[in-house]
């Protein structure tokens, strides 16, 4: 009788199991706290909590339901007591494919931001000295965007990586073109040029 | 809405339950206060009787508009911004209107809610007495408890709490907590998500439903999980209370006492030591703060860094009337609480009129707001530090002038380990000169000197107010005025603090490295 229940209870659970989702494998982190709980099948979902101005890498392993579309994005980053003057994030082993919103939680203001294939730099009118949030991270009811990252290339148990630091990544020498906006755009990247778009 | 249904909006507003555990995430930075209570015991002071005012390492104030309202409500450093809320007259979560006179505050729950830091504040409202029973806090809604709904020579009490919810740097929500007080000025977090709010007011007068009042309550900060304990603590005296702050090593209380000229710091020790809501109700043994070999000895004026060895004397019955008393500090009669009488009769000192209190890492700061020219010395507010293991109590900040700390009252500590004062002062005391146009947040410098973080900017017309939606009756000139209520986030990251008149609460964030907060 103990056997069949235990038998029971494994498929039981084996068929409430979630799909298989990016699993974060390695975080380096400097005095900050990093917590990746909420990504899900097809959501990159990090929270940064930052104490100093290291820089923050987080490599995850992809799974198979992280294939079947554009990776969504969205992150929450609380600022060091310097604040963000820049919020730099670098891909290693993945591609931006489309940036989203980005909202500071305080006073900071956005100026512009500048975008490649595996890099985007978030540079601040007004510093913030709170947090931003990246994506839409608390969900409804919101009229913010999640960017999307490119998986292309990657299959079962790849890594990639991406860093996030309160200095710009270093960009392109030329960029393709400039835009007005507050980084509310759900547009594409065309492939191979870098882009910026202007508060 | 209906007034018997008032929960909805209050369950949505509170997003968790359970404890107040703040998580690593957004969770208190390791406590540096080791900064301020070592300035405080080590032989760092001025050479200087007195302390002196210094430009503050955060740069000159100048005004910042609110993000809320946009006016320009107060003067900040370069780089700082905040938002607004909870104006006397708003409309409150649970509909009912936001009692004025904001007074002490404090956090009581910091945590994180999914990805969501949410921040739970108890502000009290210095209310005292009115003839219109409607003003009771929480006035016809049975979800809030009263403590006294009766009169007392006539008038109905009328003051209370409200509880503010702060969640990924914006307001989210507030409502009433607890009504029928007198005078709630001050109080104090506990560690179990709830505040203590503190009548301040001596008086042996009983109202018509019974009630005496000078008590302390305690407030929880969900008020639809357990409703506020509407019996106060009687075993922490019945006094003009002041501040409470806790010791979380020992799970004793230090309590302050605004009785001019006739009060001292008292200590409360609970006979439940496992923390908890009610926990302090089950009573404790209160003492007051003597000098020890010194009968009585008179702190009222002190130079700056002079330090005395101290001990505890006992207090029998805290709840014992008050009376007038010689004192031979003052040479004459003095109004005194029962429990200053008894402390006195065994040989407590007085200070002139304590005021703020705030605990860390083993050293209890303390205020006195007393401003006089008269005997025995021309003052402006001390800030005093005793150190519990060794019981020596040293005065680190002595202001003798309006401009250098004019009345220092609420106090705290940032997770940095800065010590930052409300200005609750006038404009008449030593050093008026050059005129004191406004009241200001100080802070401490850890070599005993005082600076400027803040200054009050609010002068505006009725238009100006109802044109961003406020009530017009809250218009005039209110920068002489007092700051009251400072507590930062335990992350450091954000200072919440009230300006008592016209009654807003603020959200003030910036460069905090900067300086010494």
């Amino acid at each position: 009788m103990r056997l069949h229940s235990l038998a029971l209870a494994a498929a039981l659970a084996a068929a409430a199991a979630p799909a298989s989702a990016l699993v974060l494998v390695q975080s380096q982190t400097v005095g900050a706290t990093a917590v990746a709980d909420f990504s899900a099948p097809g959501q990159l979902a990090f929270d940064v909590d930052f104490r100093n101005t290291a820089p923050v890498t987080l490599t995850f392993r992809v799974e198979a339901d992280d294939l079947l579309a554009p990776l969504a994005f969205d992150a929450v980053l609380l600022a060091p007591g310097t604040g963000f003057d820049v919020l730099g994030f670098a891909l290693h082993g993945a591609s931006f494919q489309s940036i989203g919103s980005v909202t500071p939680q305080f006073g900071g203001r956005i100026d512009r931001i500048v975008v490649g294939s595996d890099f985007a730099n978030v540079y601040f009118a007004a510093p913030e000295f709170l947090g931003v949030e990246v994506g839409d991270a608390f969900g409804p009811p919101s009229s913010k965007t999640d960017w999307t990252l490119s998986l292309a290339g990657l299959k079962v148990g790849d890594t990639f990586r991406i860093t996030v630091a309160t200095n710009a990544v270093p960009e392109p020498a030329t960029l393709a073109m400039a835009l007005t906006g507050l980084g509310l755009l759900g547009w594409s990247r065309r492939a191979g040029r870098a882009t910026s778009t202007n508060a | 809405m209906s007034s018997q249904n008032p929960d909805f909006s209050r369950r949505r507003l509170l997003q968790g339950s359970g404890a107040a555990v703040a998580a690593a995430f957004g969770g208190p930075i390791a406590a540096l206060a080791t900064r301020v209570a070592e300035a405080s015991v080590a032989p760092s002071c001025q050479a200087a009787t007195a302390s002196a005012l210094i430009d503050s390492p955060y740069g000159p104030t100048a005004p910042v508009a609110d993000l809320t309202t946009g006016l320009e409500l107060i003067e900040l450093p370069p780089g700082f911004s905040y938002k607004s809320y909870g104006w006397t007259g708003d409309t409150m979560s649970d509909g009912l209107v936001t009692p004025g006179a904001h007074d002490g505050m404090g956090v009581v729950v910091s945590r994180r809610v999914g990805r969501s830091q949410e921040i739970i504040l108890v502000r009290n409202h210095e209310r005292s007495t009115s003839s219109n029973a409607a003003n009771i806090v929480g006035a016809g809604r049975n979800s809030v408890s009263k403590y006294d709904t009766g009169t007392t020579a006539g008038v109905y009490q009328i003051g209370g709490n409200t509880n503010l919810v702060w969640r990924d740097g914006n307001w989210v929500g507030s409502f009433a907590s607890l009504g029928g007080l007198n005078r709630p000025c001050a109080g104090g977090a506990t560690t179990w998500g709830s505040w203590l709010s503190n009548e301040e007011i001596r008086s042996n007068s009983v109202s018509t439903t019974g009630k005496r009042h000078g008590y302390i309550f305690e407030v929880p900060a969900d008020i639809s999980l357990r409703a506020a304990n509407p019996e106060p603590i009687v075993a922490m005296g019945r006094m003009a209370h002041e501040a409470s702050a806790l010791d979380p090593e020992t799970g004793y209380w230090y309590l302050t006492e605004d009785q001019g000229n006739a009060n001292t710091l008292y200590r409360f020790r609970p006979h439940n030591l496992q923390g908890g809501l009610d926990s302090l109700h089950a009573g404790g043994t209160l003492q007051g703060l003597a000098v020890r070999g010194v009968a009585n000895a008179d702190l009222r004026m002190t130079t700056l860094c002079q330090e005395y060895i101290c001990e505890w004397v006992d207090i029998a019955d805290p709840d014992l009337d008050g009376a007038t008393v010689f004192s031979s500090a003052t040479g004459g009669n003095v109004s005194m609480s029962g429990p200053f009488r008894q402390a006195w009769a065994n040989g407590a000192a007085t200070f002139g009129a304590n005021e703020g209190c705030w605990v860390a890492n083993g050293v209890v700061y303390f205020t006195d707001k007393q401003v006089s020219t008269s005997a025995p010395g021309a003052r402006a507010g001390r800030i005093w530090a005793l150190h519990l293991a060794s019981m020596t109590l040293k005065a680190i900040f002595v202001s003798n002038s309006l401009q250098v700390g004019n009345s220092p009252d609420n106090i705290c500590i940032s997770p940095r380990g800065g010590l930052m004062f409300c200005e609750d002062g006038g404009t008449s005391g030593p050093g008026n000169v050059p005129a004191i146009t406004s009241q200001h947040l100080k802070v401490l410098h850890p070599n005993g000197s005082s600076y400027v973080f803040a200054k009050h900017n609010f002068n505006f017309t009725s238009a100006q107010l109802t044109a961003v939606g406020k009530s017009g009756s809250l218009a005039g000139d209110r920068r002489n005025t007092e700051w009251a209520g400072c507590v930062f986030s335990p992350d450091g990251r954000v200072l919440f603090v009230n300006l008592y008149t016209p009654g807003i609460t603020l959200a003030i964030t910036g460069p905090w490295e900067r300086g010494t907060l």
